[in-house]
């Protein structure tokens, strides 16, 4: 199976993009719906329109769309990273892909631990902070090891790592904490 | 077999009679006489103000042929002045205090729903407690709140000047009237309070759903693990860190949040429907819920488990305020990152002396072992996904695109 689909690299652009937005959507379902019933409430307010029994179809929607347009995006700005590191030798669709497949189980880990807010309350308030930190850097150092291995040797691999750190540390900052 | 059916449809029934906890466990009924009082109490303040009339002039009167009114002027605007109409009314132990709250601002139509009601409820309760005298606990001040619709200026100034280590519990009552069911509100969790209230419930009350996991977000109003809250005039209470129990008619739905209505037509409040004409329409019950209401609050403060009950409340509270929500978490995901910063830095160097060492051999290494033409570049000088050897087939491969041959 994983050998067809090493073969077959159109296929699995389809599977992981697909993989990506599934995972997305189970990832920030909450706020979705969330979002599509304050906006809702809202319409029925101003200007009388009931679309109350539509907000679990809208926020399904409205997600999808979202994690498309972030399909789109992340490759792109791998490619911009790579462009930025000068690390020209790095094939930018695999690259990009790879990168779609990380952001992918970075979703699911993170939808998987927001669902225990279903159950508890009790991790909601630290876990919502420390969860996608916690799970970025996993996923980020997962990221790392396997594409120095395929596309970095001895000498190129630092810069890299520090590149890749800075990045990853940046958006940690602004997102994880500041945001 | 039939056997068994029948059993199995028994013991269905037997648990359906045991399960069913009606909403409202009390068995007094709605005083007719404080319904008919209700009706015309709304009646003539939402004419009051249909003929502009001094709304406050009129309610401080009525308040003060029950006890003296104690008038609290405060300035919420540059220009503006609103004042809080206060009843206190003693009990058994003066050190703690019960607040009863009402706003009786309007903003849209007569204000019939949002809040003559709730002020018909409050007066109602004045006047059956002001009967009771030491029978209540604590002393009680019932306040009329003003400019609540402005940003809830009245009852953010009682707070300021109340000693809230002093109050036990703040009950609001707001937008009573119009709306599917009656709701209770206390805290985002089963506590004493909510259990009490209902059990003295005189008319059909439910206890607001908790909104567990669906509403995740942090919201403004400091309550955390929680849904947007309705602000009224017990949030300045609950972010002093005072109980409240918030009465509201409406429907209400863990998966799609608060509307007076399901009905689009029936959510009047703060439009210029909310009127005593559409009020007796769409909710000819009015009169009972006021009453009921007023009678389940003065039930709630003359139990025996209340002053137990209150005392208990703040334990209750759930501990989730802006510090403890936004501040610590994001302080320990600061220090995970200055933690991540440091190993990086030292698992840089160590790589930068591996390369001193290393090799600089290519990596030729690539996850598809076919990949596509059109999709990955290639320097064997012809264009993208063009053959080179007279048949259809991509004829990039791995060593092309990666080790610059050709």
């Amino acid at each position: 199976m994983f050998n067809k689909l090493r073969s077959n690299y159109k296929l699995s652009r389809v599977l992981v993009r697909i993989a990506f937005v599934l995972a997305y959507m189970f990832c920030n379902w909450q706020a979705g719906l969330l979002a599509a019933t304050q906006t809702c409430d809202l319409l029925l307010y101003t200007s009388g329109i009931n679309l109350t029994a539509w907000c679990v179809p809208i926020a399904l929607v409205a997600q999808m769309l979202i994690g498309a347009v972030l399909m789109l995006i992340v490759p792109f700005l791998a490619n911009t990273f790579l462009n930025a590191s000068r690390f020209y030798n790095v094939p930018r669709a695999e690259y990009g892909l790879l990168a779609l497949l990380f952001f992918t189980i970075y979703y699911l880990i993170c939808g998987a631990l927001k669902s225990l807010n279903l159950i508890t309350p009790l991790l909601l308030v630290w876990g919502g902070i420390l969860f996608p930190v916690l799970v970025s850097l996993g996923c980020t150092v997962w990221f790392y090891r396997v594409t120095a291995k395929l596309y970095f040797n001895d000498v190129t691999a630092p810069f890299y790592f520090r590149n890749l750190a800075i990045v990853y540390l940046i958006c940690a900052a602004v997102f994880g904490v500041i945001l | 077999m039939k056997k068994f059916f029948v059993i199995l449809a028994l013991a269905a029934i037997c648990c359906t009679a045991v399960c069913a906890v009606p909403a409202f466990a009390s068995e007094q009924s709605v005083d007719s006489a404080l319904v008919d009082e209700a009706y015309s109490f709304v009646n003539e303040l939402c004419q009051l103000r249909r003929n502009d009339g001094d709304v406050q002039a009129w309610l401080t009167t009525k308040l003060q042929s029950i006890l003296p009114v104690y008038e609290q002027s405060f300035p919420y605007n540059e220009n503006s002045k609103g004042t809080n109409l206060i009843v206190s009314v003693k009990g058994a132990d003066s050190s703690r205090k019960i607040v009863v709250g009402a706003h009786y601002d309007f903003n849209g139509g007569e204000g019939a729903s949002d809040n003559a009601c709730g002020v018909a409820a409050l007066y109602l309760t004045l006047k059956q407690v002001a009967q009771l005298g030491s029978m209540l606990p604590y002393d009680v001040d019932f306040v009329a709140f003003g400019s609540e619709e402005a940003g809830l200026y009245g009852s953010q100034y009682y707070v300021d000047n109340v000693s809230a280590d002093k109050v036990s519990l703040m009950i609001n009552l707001d937008c009573i009237g119009i709306g599917d069911d009656v709701f209770v509100m206390c805290e985002n969790k089963r506590t004493q309070l909510a259990d009490l209230i209902l059990d003295n419930a005189a008319l059909p009350l439910k206890e607001k759903p908790y909104a567990k996991g669906t509403y995740w977000q942090y919201d403004a109003y400091g309550y955390g693990y929680y849904e947007a809250v309705q602000g009224s005039d017990h949030t300045p209470f609950r972010l002093a860190g005072i109980p409240v129990a918030f009465f509201f008619a409406g429907t209400y739905s863990a998966r799609w949040g608060y509307a007076q209505s399901s009905v689009a037509e029936y959510n009047v409040f703060n439009t210029d429907r909310d009127t005593f004409d559409i009020l007796v329409k769409e909710c000819p019950q009015f009169g009972e819920r006021v009453a009921g209401i007023s009678q389940t609050i003065v039930s709630t403060l003359t139990s025996d488990k209340f002053a137990a009950v209150a005392d208990n409340a703040r334990n209750e509270l759930l501990n989730l305020n802006g510090w403890y929500g936004i501040l610590w978490p994001s302080v320990a995901a600061a220090v995970i990152l200055a933690a991540c910063a440091v190993g990086a830095y030292m698992y840089h160097r160590k790589l930068q002396k591996k390369a001193l060492l290393g090799t600089a051999e290519v990596k030729n290494q690539a996850v598809f072992d076919k990949p596509d033409a059109n999709d990955i570049f290639s320097f064997d000088g012809t264009a993208k996904g063009a053959s080179n050897n007279g048949d259809n087939a991509p004829s990039d491969s791995i060593d092309d695109i990666f080790t610059f041959k050709k």
